[in-house]
């Protein structure tokens, strides 16, 4: 089976639901989501704690609360929802082979959106030695066991690494009875918000330990304990600090990586830092009508802005599918410079309005952001785990010099 | 109360080599039960195995070199040892068998490089290797660098030279191998218990009554196939005049999407202290074994080690530069086996105080000669008094799972319009669908593992932290039994133990 949409979006999570509306309004007619799982809303479904919608929609929601809003409108807009739906192949050209209970069609798009999110990283890739026994979940994993499924993994759980999902679950499930052991994180300082830092650790006594890691798991059958060892500056586990602590459950929450296996079925190349695919600021990727937003290009630590990404993608996948190419004749790369991890969009034309998101190196304070000459900024404190958010004004992009190829963003400590 | 079991023949032990024993004694007019200690088979180092099935080529002899720099004292290479006509006679038996059995499988080139001076004077003996044996491998030849580079675009530019068999090993998921040879005997009449540890064995007046932890089996004859637990289950049924040791090092698969590293398997000539074997897996994933083998501290060793770890990927670099540590997805280490009597020889006798009670302890490599041994058993059996009367009715075919991923489009639209569940993609890595967990769950399988290992759901990049839960859901539909009693693995590692408010429940009680 075959048949002609104007967008389809991939996934959908917050960023694809949000791309699809945007889409939707900008004129697209036929726009088509297509979700994996029976319902839309993505992980957000799993993710009940609050904290979402506060600079979206200045509220304090839950995942599925803030979903809803989405779900809804889109819905209101006679968005054509594809769930219990697989995408099996996408491509340059366009089409996208998908696979359901009704069975398989391919649908030939106008514009693509992707909107797959990301998903963690496992005890595997960040090489954990031990055995491989039951009770070792990545956290958002066990997050869906308890909050979806309503099963609770263990009694005593141990957690590596201070993520946000790591730090919900050690609240969440020491509201559920169990005993939060540890929470091991080999940086110096936590990985996730400073307010999951207090709300969900500090607040419930959770013992952490800074500068540390897991160097031995112990079980067959089930998890019975971890050996936790202090590391030394070059992130080594230190001989003679070794301890070991008894626990039936060990979670993973070091990390997210950006799901692209389709974006490179598509012949999309994947920037190695962000691990997703370098984008405009249309947040068009470098096959032309793929658009992409979200988790999929970057992981961001807030859904407020994959919204926002998620929104641009999908009105710019709108203005491709009708046509509207809006020509985007200058190119200039954004560098990363001193302290500068990333930089999203990774090009821009500057020929309009864009905001740009900024994943800083290391922890700082009394810094001066600067970006090529046009923009400095003094800010008192960036951390990794809290991307900068920066708006670049048409006026401010007017100022650049004609011809000009890169602009550098940079976070040096102010003199 | 468990119900005793009777039967004529008892095997302890599901990897390869006791379902090799199973399939081939349902050939016969013979009552057979094999009792396997964990939840699903092919649980040990069957399942670590690299999967290939080898003979007098490349790799065989990369094993030989290999065996005795560990060991001066193994005389492996006489072509007329026990262990070496089998290994020849199961490599010939093979290929009808991965046919008949309807087992995915490739055949293996393998190029041997050499990267610096010290290997390049150890590649002489691979290039002897055609002249002496022959046959398939006489087309083991010199590859200068161009040559080299034309084979593996992707190797390092440090290379000098290498040898290249064009045809050396049949590839296979050594999981499937075990699956399939099960399938075929439970097919021809014979039964298998799972979580059924063996914790005693007594010789009584005409038969042997052996103690499981699935209750008593009455039989007239065991054969002791329990791969690292040989000697431990060997002392249950008589005397012993060998020991087991066990060697270790951490092997390493990596994401399919860099399944194009290499194309063939790409070595490093033994007879140096590190070497490294990189694989493409059957699937595309790469597999890594590399690093030097050490001591094994005990059977339960079997974790992988971040030191080992990293060898491993800093030796593979060497050939593959591309390769990354960024591309692991899961790592694990094989322990395997060799008796202290003869290292270089496998242990296939009957116990000797007890000569219905055959032990097998098998040397490395365990896949190639499996069904050589198993024939090697069944005469041993014959020997020590079992009638074999074969069967007329012996059904040597068996079909495998049909996999969703490897169908045409046209062939998985009618696949879904005749059972919709195949539309429903549970393993969005390795594209598994609820179709082919059911008909695992049908076929046998009771763990999480048992269902990954018969449908590689949950074998991605993402490690079933997608569709963990939901094989989890499916294994407790299909079973009929709450999800707080399904295992990972089998007895003792349930995977979510309590309810949603449970432990509340419990302290509130309390």
């Amino acid at each position: 089976m075959e048949s002609q949409v104007d967008v389809a979006v991939i996934g959908a999570g917050p960023a694809g639901v949000a791309a699809a509306i945007k889409a939707k309004e900008g004129g697209a007619e036929n726009v088509t989501i297509i979700e994996r799982d029976t319902q839309p809303g993505g992980l957000l479904h799993q993710c009940i704690h609050d904290g979402f919608g506060l600079t979206y929609f200045k509220e304090n929601m839950t995942g599925p609360e803030y979903a809803r809003r989405f779900i809804e409108k889109a819905m209101d807009l006679k968005i054509n929802f594809q769930l219990g739906t697989m995408v099996l192949d996408l491509t340059a050209g366009l089409n996208v082979t998908i696979s359901n209970k009704f069975g398989i069609q391919t649908l030939h798009a106008r514009a693509v959106v992707l909107a797959m999110g990301c998903r963690e990283r496992t005890r595997h890739q960040i090489m954990l030695s031990g055995t491989r026994p039951a009770g070792i979940f990545t956290a958002g994993t066990a997050q869906r066991y308890v909050n979806v499924e309503g099963y609770i993994p263990g009694k005593r759980i141990v957690i590596l690494g201070s993520g946000d999902v790591g730090m919900i679950m050690a609240r969440r499930l020491t509201l559920e009875g169990a005993k939060v052991e540890a929470v091991v994180e080999i940086l110096p300082y936590i990985g996730g918000l400073i307010r999951n830092g207090v709300q969900c650790i500090h607040d419930f006594n959770i013992p952490i330990f800074l500068g540390h890691t897991i160097t031995e798991i112990w079980g067959l059958k089930r998890v019975q304990g971890v050996t936790i060892a202090k590391v030394d500056s070059d992130g080594k586990p230190v001989l003679g600090t070794e301890k070991t602590i008894e626990c039936d459950t060990l979670l993973i929450s070091a990390g997210l990586i950006p799901e692209n296996e389709l974006s490179l079925k598509a012949g999309i190349e994947i920037n190695p830092i962000t691990g997703g695919p370098s984008v405009n600021e249309m947040m068009e990727t470098a096959i032309p009508g793929i658009f992409a937003g979200g988790n999929v290009v970057h992981v961001n630590d807030l859904v407020d802005n994959v919204t926002l990404e998620g929104e641009i993608a999908g009105a710019s996948a709108a203005n491709a599918a009708l046509a509207n190419v809006i020509s985007a004749n200058r190119k200039i790369n954004l560098k990363a410079g001193k302290n500068i991890r990333y930089v999203v969009p990774q090009t821009i034309s500057a020929q309009k309005e864009t905001t740009l998101s900024i994943r800083v190196g290391e922890p700082a304070e009394k810094v001066m952001l600067r970006i090529g000459g046009i923009l400095s900024k003094p800010l008192r404190v960036v951390k990794p785990s809290e991307m900068l958010r920066i708006k670049l004004s048409l006026d401010q992009l007017q100022g650049l010099q004609e011809g000009i190829k890169d602009l550098e963003v940079s976070c040096a400590k102010r003199r | 109360m468990k119900k005793q079991l009777e039967t004529e023949v008892l095997i302890i032990g599901g990897g390869i080599t006791g379902t090799g024993i199973a399939r081939e004694l349902s050939k016969y007019k013979v009552e057979t039960i094999l009792v396997e200690k964990d939840g699903h088979i092919g649980s040990g180092q069957s399942k670590a195995s690299q999967g290939m099935i080898y003979g007098e080529g490349l790799l065989g002899l990369f094993g030989l070199i290999a065996e005795s720099m560990g060991d001066p004292n193994i005389q492996s290479d006489n072509p007329e040892s026990t262990r070496m006509k089998l290994r020849k006679e199961g490599v010939a038996k093979w290929p009808q068998l991965l046919d008949d059995l309807n087992i995915e499988y490739e055949d293996e080139s393998v190029l041997v490089v050499a990267t610096n001076k010290n290997e390049y004077a150890n590649l002489a003996p691979f290039l002897t290797v055609g002249n002496r044996v022959g046959g398939k491998y006489a087309n083991v030849r010199w590859v200068d660098k161009e040559a080299v580079f034309a084979l593996q675009p992707y190797i390092t530019k440090d290379v000098i030279a290498g040898v290249y068999s064009e045809w050396d090993a049949i590839k296979t998921h050594p999981w499937d191998l075990t699956i399939a040879l099960m399938e075929n005997a439970q097919q021809n009449g014979a039964r298998i218990i799972l979580d059924a540890e063996v914790t005693g064995v007594t010789k009584k007046n005409g038969y042997q009554l052996v103690e499981t932890k699935q209750g008593p089996v009455k039989t007239k004859f065991v054969v002791n196939a329990a791969g690292l637990f040989a000697d431990v289950v060997a002392d249950m049924g008589g005397d012993r005049d060998w020991g087991l040791q066990h060697a270790r090092n951490t092997l390493v698969i990596l994401d399919r999407r860099v399944s194009h590293y290499v194309n063939c398997t790409v070595m490093t000539p033994a007879g140096l202290q590190e070497f490294a074997v990189i694989t493409r897996y059957l699937g595309g994933n790469i597999l890594i074994n590399a690093g030097h083998m050490t001591e094994a501290h005990g059977k339960f060793d079997t974790g992988s080690r971040r030191d080992e770890l990293l060898e491993n990927i800093q030796l593979a670099k060497r050939l593959i530069p591309s390769i990354s540590e960024k591309d692991i997805i899961r790592a694990y280490s094989a322990i395997p086996a060799s008796n202290t009597r003869n290292p270089g020889e496998h242990v296939i006798e009957p116990s000797s105080t007890n000569p219905k009670f055959i032990n097998v302890a098998i040397r490395l490599p365990g896949l190639a000669p499996s069904p050589a041994i198993a024939e090697y058993v069944v005469k041993q059996l014959g020997d020590a008094g079992l009638e074999l009367t074969t069967k007329s009715d012996f059904n040597p075919y068996r079909k495998a799972i049909l996999r969703f991923r490897d169908l045409s489009d046209d062939a998985k639209a009618k696949l879904i319009s005749q059972d919709p569940r195949y539309g429903n993609v549970i393993c969005r890595c390795e594209t598994v669908t609820e179709g082919e967990i059911v008909r695992a769950i049908e076929r046998g399988a009771r763990t999480v593992a048992g269902v990954k290992y018969m449908t590689r759901a949950g074998m991605g990049r993402c490690q079933s932290g997608f569709c963990g839960p939901r094989i989890v859901n499916i294994i407790a539909r299909e079973l009929n039994i709450p999800v707080t009693k399904v295992t990972e693995l089998g007895t003792d590692s349930t995977v979510v133990p309590y309810k949603s408010k449970g432990l509340l429940e419990r302290k509130a009680v309390r």
